[in-house]
């Protein structure tokens, strides 16, 4: 089973914001979320749930930064979490 | 080229109702609106909602009232058109009374994660109706407060399309 999680950055920390199915929606979503002025970051995470084995293992596949002096954005790429 | 057009038919001009790079797909549309409302709240208040100005979102929208009715929320309003799945009066009636053979059923499947999990939560996936129909389906459920903590109910919309299959 696979959803893909949003969080945005907020006081310094990681918040859960929303959950998707699908992709292509959670990507959508979070350019739009990332194109906000007053939202410092933006990451979604895939979430790999294996129902035998009653494991969840995380991938974060897009994080987006606001440059704290400009308008600018930071792109990383993939990176496992805990 | 001049089209012609019978008097008895009415044409508006697709881009004035919808902004050229606007989302088109209503869940996402559902959800920058309830995070319009939301402001810095956690949760978004029902007094906060104007049906009126998104009249197109409400067509396919539900109101769940969790207060009261923790373990079965109860369908409080909907739209006309998530109503017109529904063969039976949905006011008044509690989520447990759904199948998933149907769009209100699969659309309210996940309310108790929402209320679990306290943020928005969407899900797509297929439905065979009662008459064998495949049904491709999306929906959205978003929590809401009174007080701006404690969810008091939740705030839904699903649409569909079905697969005609030869």
């Amino acid at each position: 089973m696979r959803s893909y999680e949003i969080q945005i950055f907020k006081g310094g920390k990681w918040e859960f914001d929303s959950y998707f199915d699908d992709r292509d929606s959670a990507m959508s979503d979070a350019d739009q979320l990332a194109a906000d002025v007053r939202i410092q970051g933006v990451r979604v995470l895939k979430e790999n749930y294996d129902q035998d084995t009653n494991v969840a293992t995380c991938d974060v596949i897009f994080t987006r930064m606001r440059k704290k002096n400009g308008p600018g954005d930071n792109r990383q790429g993939p990176q496992k979490v805990s | 080229m001049t089209e012609k057009i019978p008097e008895s038919v009415e044409r508006a001009e697709v881009g004035e109702e919808m902004p050229q790079g606007m989302e088109r797909r209503l869940v996402l549309r559902l959800l920058t609106y309830w995070r319009g409302i939301c402001g810095e709240r956690d949760y978004p208040s029902f007094s906060d909602v104007d049906p009126n100005s998104m009249q197109d979102m409400w067509e396919s929208c539900f109101v769940l009232e969790v207060i009261g009715h923790e373990a079965d929320p109860v369908f409080r309003a909907a739209g006309d058109a998530i109503s017109s799945f529904a063969p039976v009066p949905l006011i008044g009636s509690s989520i447990s009374e759904w199948s998933p053979d149907n769009l209100i059923g699969v659309a309210v499947s996940h309310t108790r994660d929402v209320l679990r999990k306290g943020v928005p939560m969407s899900h797509g996936d297929e439905f065979i109706k009662i008459d064998g129909t495949k049904v491709l389906y999306r929906s959205i459920l978003l929590p809401m407060s009174d007080d701006g903590e404690t969810i008091s109910g939740v705030l839904g919309a699903a649409n569909c399309r079905e697969v005609l299959e030869e």
